[in-house]
């Protein structure tokens, strides 16, 4: 019995000194099949045990069990150990130069102005205002003169307006938009469009015989130029920044009575200097009378500005021009 | 309109800076272009407004600044304010001149005759003011009728008496053609809505906008006839725009002169001269047609109603003092007021106008942010908007790029040549004389301009026609492809360039998007455009909406384009509607799928679309999906046939397919194509 346990004691000498010594898991498969897998020495000893008593067979059982736990718990300890090792390598081995560079996916993009287009169509619509569109190719009539424009204004000059015939034109605004909903729908109205709208200019810097504009207006009873204050300035405070700070000047236009000049500032454009960002106002009695909206009830404002102001201002663009040009090295400037 | 600095003070203690006046006028709505200096002083630029007639002056900006700022008034803007008030004499018994006015766009003519005028130069302190304002001095006489017209804002105008040879000036409209050489020594041909100024024998003045040089002044003039009147704006304009001569005069005639300060300005041009001519000159004869005296309204409104439309807290009492500063007469009981604006003011039509006035005055910079109490009104965007939306959005992701171009263009060999143009009458330049008919010339150019490689680009917008009604606008999708289908990269070196079907599989999925249905099948031949066998229409419930396809290579050489670019032009007018709202769920089947490959042999001429139809009729019931994986084409086939290899995907709701149920609809489908002449390939 005595030399059984002397036995038992030296395999799991044995396997230590073996295990200090592996360097690999295989090192390790090949002491756990010198001891614990089939025709390892444990395994041979419990053939044995029929030629014990059956007194000591118990005994001697739970010996041969101990000692393969025992090795068993040596042998898993190393091999854990050498396995994240082993995996360390394998990882090491799998290095890439992450500084190469990474595969695009074939991403479109957006246009500049565009991405201006849905930034304030989200704003108005959030606001309330609800979409709608009228001709670029307009009438005569819903550009100026159901805008309280009298006869022979200079803006309906030739060189100032493109025209198709004596009745229709290109659009000079897309405040265009109010005779035909006025024709269709009474107040209350929360309207607003954007597009496109030309005049007859020469195209520099600054200047273009085609450009983007913005156009809202809201009728409801009482609304004042406070409201349209607190409307444009939630507006520009969406779409610029929450730095833009609004001003109003007094300004003429024949579709506004009072009509306003409206100018924002902020820190970043600039060096805070005003900036002139569109035209404002009450829109004016003599058009809520023609369509039979009595403006004694009703009041309502109107705003307009360029759409191209926006991102200029925003990116410091200084070429109108650039926006339709359609240069890839301009418009891959602003991935959306 | 430049102005002197110090001027302002001829009729205001003003003790703010030329920046602090500045800031003021433009707060006031005439707003500060900019303050220059000379060796003689400060200069404000300030624009005026349109509609302020009567503020394109130094007396219409003081009366401006006064009302705001309350600054006292000096001896002469009290003397201009008598002057004002002061009725040329009208009695003509002893006059030996006659006027006829027989325009009716002249409704106020004076004149006066001077003599006596010495030979004296314009004093100093005249030149400066004029040559401030930009107006170079000329004579004596001349100097001061501009000086008038700056300060008052009325033209005058005076005549070399003695040139005149006549007693008797008409005011008529000119008969077509009738010539008149003017000051500045070009002639004129008048029509007959001219207004001119003339004697019985010939034409002196174009009324309004300039002088004849026959009548001049000069050096040697000692005697004058100075007229002041009033022309309608709009006569004044239309002849001025004709005619192509615009000056200090006509400026301030179009935008409206009072006719109730003309005398003013008269006996303001006779103290002048009086004063700087030591009181040499004589006046010899006035006369004053003005048959009807012009009144502004009498405009009633309720202070609450100003407080409502501005938003802002003015008290009542405040309102009137702001009226009364700007020249009203002011009735009023409690919060309800009757208006009368001065005669000056011929902007103030009604209470909105009014209303203005308070507000420019109590400060714009005043008027709070308040949030609009509206009716509850749903916002939204058209379903028409949705739609381009939705294009837009899958293009992008599909890789393509977006571009906004010009609407007014050239003609372009890619527009359709069934569809007119409508042009512009009144063209920019010669090669924007057209409103686009397609976006792909658009397209090209922009192709162009970047060089013709790996291009996706799309544009969506309105293209414009002339139809047998008038004119129509509609939106369109257009599409250009050119090169790498995919990005080629140090990964991928495997470059497929793009063909027809990969356009094809882009407006596949735009419409699978939408959830339209649509037709990629029509052939098209007739479009000049197009490769005619590698082009398409796009159908969409069974009316034709776009064209697609290989451009055609004559084409392509000729604008420079490769001949491997594909293009789409597609109408998107009215295609909202044709978009199913709902897509209806199918319930996700528990039972396996089973799929079969067929390798199929057939006649190149035998077009795929009717082997999947032949497929779909023959497969029944247990047929989920179809598609193509592969087209073979070889030494290995006889000639004239290619090889497809299709799948076919079964599947039974409720229970399991076997092989043998499946085998069974394969069987049927080849014995079902072999009418076809198709055959499995062995």
């Amino acid at each position: 019995m005595h030399s059984t346990t002397e036995r038992f004691s030296q395999y799991i000498h044995d396997v230590k000194c073996a295990v200090d010594k592996a360097e690999t898991t295989c090192d390790i498969k090949k002491i756990e099949d010198l001891y614990l897998n089939k025709n390892g020495l444990l395994i041979n000893e419990m053939k044995n045990i029929s030629k014990l008593s059956p007194e000591d067979r118990p005994a001697f059982g739970a010996e041969v069990n101990k000692t393969k736990a025992i090795i068993s718990d040596i042998l898993s300890v190393k091999r854990d150990s050498l396995a994240r090792i082993e995996l360390d390598k394998k990882l090491e081995s799998e290095r890439v130069d992450i500084t190469l560079p990474g595969i695009k996916t074939d991403s479109g993009n957006y246009h500049i102005l565009e991405q201006t287009f849905r930034q304030v169509k989200r704003t108005l619509n959030n606001m309330g205002f609800e979409y709608a569109e009228s001709p670029e190719l307009e009438e005569f009539k819903y550009n100026f003169s159901m805008l309280n424009y009298p006869p022979n204004h200079p803006a309906m000059d030739e060189q100032d307006t493109f025209y198709i015939d004596n009745n229709y034109l290109l659009r000079t605004q897309c405040t265009s938009i109010q005779g035909r909903i006025f024709e269709e729908r009474k107040p209350p109205l929360k309207i607003f469009t954007l597009g496109k709208t030309f005049r007859n200019e020469a195209v520099d810097r600054t200047h273009s015989h085609t450009f983007h504009q913005i156009d809202a207006f809201l009728i409801d009873k009482d609304i004042s130029l406070a409201n349209l204050k607190y409307t444009l300035s939630t507006f520009v405070k969406n779409v610029i920044g929450d730095d833009v700070k609004v001003r109003f000047r007094p300004d003429f236009f024949p579709f506004v009575e009072p009509g306003v000049d409206y100018a924002i500032s902020s820190p970043r454009f600039f060096n805070g200097k005003w900036l002139e960002l569109g035209g404002a106002g009450l829109i004016h009695p003599n058009i809520l009378r023609s369509f039979g909206i009595n403006p004694d009830v009703y009041s309502g404002f109107a705003f307009g500005l360029g759409l191209e102001r926006i991102p200029m201002l925003i990116h410091g663009i200084d070429d109108l021009r650039q926006f339709l040009e359609n240069d890839m090295r301009f418009l891959e400037q602003f991935p959306s | 309109m430049k102005l002197a600095y110090n001027w302002f003070k001829s009729l205001l203690d003003i003790t703010d800076s030329p920046e602090a006046l500045g800031d003021i006028l433009t707060m006031l709505g005439f707003e500060l272009e900019e303050i220059l200096e000379d060796s003689k002083g400060i200069i404000l630029d300030v624009n005026g407004m349109a509609n302020r007639g009567d503020a394109f002056c130094l007396l219409g900006l003081a009366r401006e600044l006064r009302a705001k700022k309350g600054y006292s008034a000096t001896e002469l803007y009290k003397s201009l304010e008598e002057l004002y008030e002061k009725k040329l004499s009208t009695d003509t018994t002893n006059n030996k001149f006659k006027i006829d006015v027989k325009a009716e766009g002249c409704s106020r003519y004076c004149y006066r005759i001077i003599d006596n005028i010495p030979k004296v130069d314009t004093p100093d302190w005249m030149v400066n003011i004029l040559e401030q304002s930009g107006i170079r001095p000329i004579s004596l006489i001349v100097d001061i009728t501009n000086f008038v017209l700056l300060e008052l804002g009325t033209p005058l105008h005076a005549f070399d008496y003695h040139k005149l040879s006549s007693d008797e000036i008409t005011v008529r409209y000119a008969k077509n053609g009738e010539k008149l050489k003017l000051l500045n020594n070009e002639e004129v041909e008048c029509r007959e809505e001219d207004i001119l100024i003339a004697t019985p024998l010939r034409p002196l003045a174009l009324a309004g906008v300039m002088g004849g040089l026959d009548s001049e002044v000069d050096e040697d003039t000692t005697c004058i006839l100075l007229e002041a009147a009033h022309f309608n704006p709009s006569e004044i304009r239309n002849t001025r725009t004709r005619l192509g001569v615009s000056t200090e005069s006509s400026y301030r005639f179009e935008r409206w002169v009072d006719p109730n300060a003309i005398n003013m300005a008269v006996e303001r041009f006779t103290q002048l001269l009086m004063e700087i001519t030591s009181n040499a000159p004589i006046v010899v004869e006035t006369n004053d047609y003005y048959p009807n005296t012009w009144k502004t309204r009498n405009i009633r409104l309720d202070a609450h109603r100003v407080r409502t439309l501005l938003g802002m807290d003015v008290p009542t009492d405040k309102m009137e003092e702001y009226w009364r500063a700007l020249g009203c007469i002011i009735s009023r009981s409690g919060d309800s007021f009757e208006v009368t604006a001065p005669s000056w003011r011929n902007d103030i039509v009604e209470s909105a106008d009014l209303i203005e006035d308070i507000g420019r005055l109590h400060g714009y910079e005043n008027i709070p942010e308040h949030p609009p109490v509206t009716t509850m009104i749903p916002g939204g965007l058209t379903d028409k908007y949705q739609l381009e939306d939705n294009i837009k959005e899958c293009l992008v992701c599909s890789g393509f790029q977006q571009i906004i171009s010009h609407t007014l263009t050239a003609s372009s060999k890619l527009e359709k040549e069934s569809i007119k143009g409508v042009q512009v009458r009144n063209p920019h330049s010669p090669e924007l004389h057209q409103l686009r008919t397609s976006l792909l010339p658009m397209l090209a150019s922009a192709a162009m301009k970047n060089g013709v490689k790996n291009l996706k680009l799309f544009e969506i917008g309105k293209v414009f026609s002339v139809t047998s009604t008038g004119y129509a606008e509609g939106a369109q999708l257009g599409i250009l492809l050119h090169g790498d289908s995919t990005p080629v990269d140090w990964v991928n070196q495997n470059k497929i360039k793009s063909n027809f079907f990969h356009l094809k599989g882009v407006l596949d999925s735009v419409f699978s998007a939408l959830n339209i249905d649509v037709k990629l099948t029509g052939e098209i031949r007739t479009d000049h455009r197009f490769h005619p066998y590698q082009s398409a229409l796009v159908i969409i419930d069974e009316k034709e909406a776009g064209v697609f396809g290989k451009i055609h290579p004559s084409l392509a050489k000729e604008l420079s384009l490769d001949t491997d670019t594909y293009i789409a032009e597609i109408t998107l007018d009215g295609l909202e509607n044709s978009r199913e709202d709902i897509r209806d769920y199918k319930i996700l089947s528990r039972n396996p799928s089973i799929r079969r490959d067929l390798a199929l042999v057939c006649d190149k001429s035998l077009a795929y679309q009717d082997i999947e139809r032949c497929i779909r009729k023959s497969a029944g019931d247990l047929l989920e999906k179809v598609w193509m994986f592969d087209k073979y084409e070889g030494d290995k086939l006889e000639e004239g046939k290619h090889s497809l290899g299709i799948t076919i995907q079964l599947r039974k709701q409720g229970s399991n397919l076997n092989d043998e149920e499946a085998n069974k609809v394969r069987d049927s489908i080849l014995s079902e194509l072999s009418n076809f002449g198709i055959s499995l390939r062995s």
